[in-house]
């Protein structure tokens, strides 16, 4: 009994301290809304490298080492 | 620079008292936003007199704003650019405004009739920035052709190109007596420049990176710069010196004004934060952040309590300093209105990816920078009522159909109306072009009632 | 394969601005562009340092935020790359980039705006691999070719790296052991902040 109350206290502090801490984030509070998308490239397809190009790719940097 | 952040600190944990504030304050006068703009705003200037505005913008237009409580009114819409229009400056005590644009001109204006004056036509690269001197005798415009051009707005005449700047010239200044302007480069360097002898200067400032802005401080003795990599600062004019090193912005300045009376100074920058400083010890006073991004105009109301502001949205807004005001967003779901979900006609997509920038689908045009796509199919090219067409346009054979505007896809803009003010554009799949097509055919027709794309 | 950075390390570039020659010539950039220079800072001070710049590609880059037609698009090599044929000159990237990379060619038809030309990390463009479409627009791909960019392989101080991320700041950390400093690897926070990939 006292253990599910202890659970219950538990999951009412939680739920308070999410409802905290979102209400600190909302937006205005940050003067700023959270999400912002970001555009989506619809052009052209590009060609991929392939796993051999890549390879030479990462040698080749090894070669600038001095 | 250490010191400029502890300062920064400082002025959150020490409380300032902002300046009093009654009756007539800017801040309780000033309109939330100024709406009219059919595309992103460039710049924005309060008048001397607290009531009047100039915006500048993408849609190729310039507007001249009444600043009424709480409300923008459009008193006049400078329309004859033919590219974006990316600075305008009143001319003191006329009613005269000078604008600078991506076509290369910079022109002068009559607010009252909204008649462009002069046209001073460059060898066509971008024009960046002007500044007009405090006595209303001259504008100075800052250009892509690495050039810095003073005018003579009594005889409407340009008086000298001067040529020193190893890069694009970004932004020109007149010192408070008019006698010097200064000029802030891509090359890095602040250079000053003789207004009456019309000759070079010196070099005041070597900075490595690009520099954005340059303002005179009303001091004439120390100059405020912005930088692409991000900092901001105040260098003396005499020594070349760094006096002051400001909060560092994470992105390139792109905006600065100064308010002289109120003595607080304004840096904006690409990240969309703006800081208001006190020019006397340039302690931070506030800051504030832009939800949609860059800062690209700024201007300080004459007492200090409210900034207009101006990035990617359409229009400029409010930003109430002191007191304090939390900021609303103004946008919807996305910021910007060509973001569309991503399960929508393919057309559809292309228009409001690639097309929807400068074009709406509605009756009204909404001021973009090219002519609404309503009615078009059927149409003679250059035709709509109210839009201001290029002579190649007006003067073209074409009618809008499926034939013509896939050739205009196809071979793009420069080759099938060469000479308009369309920008290159080509569609590279013909699934996508016949998309585009398909949906511009059910989206405008005057006919359907589905006409609501925008 | 982590991503393909840039790295500059100022203590060894002596402004011989050979990047930048190369660079012009590899891609045959018309007159008046500049995908890579080199920026002295302090210029005659104690403190001067060259370092040589373009785009670095960076992690979230800030210019495809803010481009009104998401011209941009990045590999999966991190290489951030743009379309020309969606591009339309507006020169919002510019003012967004912290390192001044995007650059416009000088208009010719007036009233037509140039569209914007950057490095490409030798990657080309969405063309063909080695089309002439591809080269006309964007200049060489090396990158399809297995090479890395030219400005850093032909660098005879070594002061600008490029390549592999990992490997790229590896070497930069041990030059910094076995020299005892190191004035920073100029762009690299600010460009990949957190060292993210």
């Amino acid at each position: 009994m006292s253990e599910r109350l202890l659970s219950r206290i538990g999951i009412c502090i939680a739920a308070a301290s999410l409802a905290f801490t979102l209400s600190a984030c909302r937006e205005n509070e940050q003067d700023r809304p959270l999400t912002f998308e970001k555009g989506v490239y619809e052009g052209m397809p590009d060609q991929k490298l392939n796993e051999q190009d890549r390879g030479e790719l990462r040698a080749r940097t090894h070669i600038q080492q001095f | 620079m250490l010191s400029a952040w502890v300062l920064a600190v400082l002025a959150f944990v020490v409380p300032i008292n902002p300046p009093a504030h009654a009756q007539g304050d800017a801040a309780t006068s000033m309109p939330e936003t100024l709406e009219g703009h059919g595309g992103p705003v460039r710049s924005v200037a309060i008048g001397a007199d607290s009531a009047h505005a100039l915006t500048s913008s993408f849609d190729y237009s310039a507007i001249y704003w009444g600043l009424e409580a709480h409300k923008g009114r459009e008193l006049m819409r400078l329309e004859g650019h033919d590219a974006a229009v990316n600075d305008a400056a009143f001319v003191p005590n006329t009613d005269i405004a000078v604008t600078a644009s991506d076509d290369g001109s910079v022109a002068v204006w009559n607010l009252d009739t909204g008649e462009m004056l002069k046209r001073f036509r460059g060898p066509g690269d971008k024009v960046l920035a002007v500044d007009v001197s405090r006595d209303g005798h001259y504008a100075a415009s800052a250009g892509w052709d690495r050039r810095v051009r003073l005018y003579d707005l009594k005889e409407l005449k340009e008086l000298a190109a001067f040529e020193g700047h190893r890069g694009n010239v970004n932004d020109v200044a007149f010192s408070p007596d008019g006698e010097t302007l200064y000029s802030a480069s891509y090359d890095g360097t602040i250079q000053s420049w003789n207004v009456k002898e019309r000759k070079p200067g010196r070099p005041i400032y070597s900075h490595g990176w690009g520099l954005n802005i340059v303002r005179a401080l009303p001091d004439g003795k120390s100059l405020l710069f912005g930088s692409l990599d991000g900092s901001a600062g105040v260098v003396d004019i005499e020594s070349g010196e760094v006096l002051v090193d400001l909060a560092v912005h994470n992105g390139p300045i792109l905006s600065a004004d100064i308010a002289v009376e109120a003595g607080m100074a304004l840096v904006g920058g690409a990240d969309g934060v703006v800081r208001v400083y006190r020019m006397a010890d340039w302690i931070l006073l506030h800051t504030f952040e832009n939800p949609n991004g860059p800062i690209w105009g700024a201007s300080l109301a004459k007492d200090g309590t409210a900034a207009m502001l101006a990035g990617l949205d359409d229009a400029a807004f409010l930003w109430q300093i002191s007191p304090r005001k939390a900021f609303e967003p103004p946008m919807g779901e996305f910021p910007r209105r060509f973001q569309i979900s991503a399960d929508a006609d393919p057309g559809e997509r292309q228009f409001a990816r690639k097309c929807s920038v400068c074009h709406t689908l509605t009756k009204d045009g909404a001021n973009r920078a090219g002519p609404s796509l309503y009615g078009l199919f059927g149409r003679h090219a250059g035709t709509l009522e109210g839009y201001a067409y290029s002579d190649a346009l007006k003067n073209s054979t074409i009618v809008w159909n499926d034939e013509t505007i896939a050739k205009l896809f196809d071979d793009g803009p420069d080759v099938v109306t060469p000479g308009s003010k369309m920008p290159v554009q080509r569609l590279k799949s013909v699934e996508d072009r016949d998309a585009l097509i398909a949906y511009l055919k059910r989206a405008t027709d005057p006919s359907a009632a589905s006409a609501s794309g925008q | 394969m982590a991503r393909m950075k840039f790295l500059c390390d100022a203590e060894r570039c002596i402004e011989c601005n050979a990047c930048v020659t190369a660079c012009k010539n590899e891609h045959e950039i018309p007159w008046g562009i500049n995908r890579r220079r080199v920026v002295t800072i302090n210029d005659g001070n104690e403190g001067e340092r060259s370092i040589s710049v373009a785009c670095m590609h960076c992690s979230d880059a800030p210019c495809m935020a803010v481009c009104p037609v998401d011209c941009f698009y990045q590999t999966e090599e991190g290489v951030v790359l743009h379309s020309k044929d969606l591009c339309i000159g507006c020169g919002y990237c510019f003012y967004a980039c912290p390192f001044g990379a995007p650059q416009y060619p000088q208009v010719g038809n007036f009233g037509s705006r140039g569209k914007m030309d950057k490095c490409t990390f030798c990657a080309g463009g969405p063309e063909d691999n080695f089309s002439d479409a591809e080269f006309q627009k964007y200049g060489r791909n090396r990158l399809a070719e297995g090479k890395l960019p030219l400005c850093a392989e032909m660098c005879s101080t070594k002061a600008l790296l490029a390549g592999d991320g990992d490997v790229v700041s590896a070497i930069y950390r041990e030059r910094i052991v076995s020299r005892g400093f190191g004035s920073g690897a100029w762009g690299w926070g600010k460009a990949y902040p957190g060292g993210a990939s």
